[in-house]
């Protein structure tokens, strides 16, 4: 089992070390107003975060996710982004 | 005897975590791939006894990939299990109504994987 932990967390390291790019991505999605492209950026982070112990980031892209796929107001899935962004902004100072 | 497990899904970290969870069941032999066409053809080639597949994927989603499958003489019969984030009771359903074996939740508990694959081999 210390084996399969410790490749777990080399794993978990990636993800925050790669986060600050993520949030790069999804900011630029944003920007775009790239709705389609913001659910799919944020599909891919709601997966991998809720796996390496990031729930709270895992949470809040699964958020976007959905306010895109429910058509919510563009106001709404902004406001979960900008949530989002802040969350992962305290991670890459972490 | 060895089972064999193909764990189709497009995030390498995913894949990673899957492959090294699953070999924790020692009977289990694993395989990974990245796409939906590169799991269509790693499934009529290698004859899983299960495949674990990604449900929300490009190009072609698992839905897509388990309709192939189904399609094909050489893979109608392989079992299947979807893997998603999406849990919600209605989607379960729809998963479930399109012939999966059984629907696993992503994330899932690395240490649990092979466990709950091994449950729905037998089951």
């Amino acid at each position: 089992m210390a084996e399969i932990d410790a490749r777990l967390a080399a794993i978990a390291e990636r993800f925050a070390a790669q986060a600050a790019e993520t949030a790069a991505e999804i900011a630029a999605a944003l920007g775009r107003e790239d709705w389609s492209e913001l659910a799919r950026l944020s599909h891919s982070l709601a997966g991998r975060a809720g796996m390496f112990g990031y729930g709270a980031i895992g949470d809040a892209a699964r958020s976007i996710e959905e306010a895109v796929d429910a058509d919510l107001a563009d106001d709404v899935t902004v406001r979960l982004t900008q949530d989002l962004l802040n969350q992962m902004a305290a991670l890459n100072r972490a | 005897m060895s089972n064999r497990i193909l764990y189709i899904d497009d995030e390498g970290d995913i894949r990673e975590v899957a492959e090294m969870a699953l070999e924790l069941d020692s009977s289990f032999a694993v395989r990974t791939c990245g796409s939906g066409r590169e799991g269509l053809a790693a499934a009529r080639e290698w004859q899983p006894d299960l495949i674990l597949l990604d449900v929300m994927m490009p190009e072609l989603d698992g839905p897509g990939v388990l309709e192939l499958l189904r399609q094909d003489p050489a893979t109608a019969a392989i079992p299947v299990v979807f893997i998603t984030a999406r849990t919600q009771a209605h989607e379960v359903a729809r998963l479930r109504e399109l012939g999966a074996r059984g629907v696993l939740a992503k994330p899932f508990d690395a240490m649990a994987l092979a466990g709950q694959v091994r449950a729905l081999l037998d089951g």
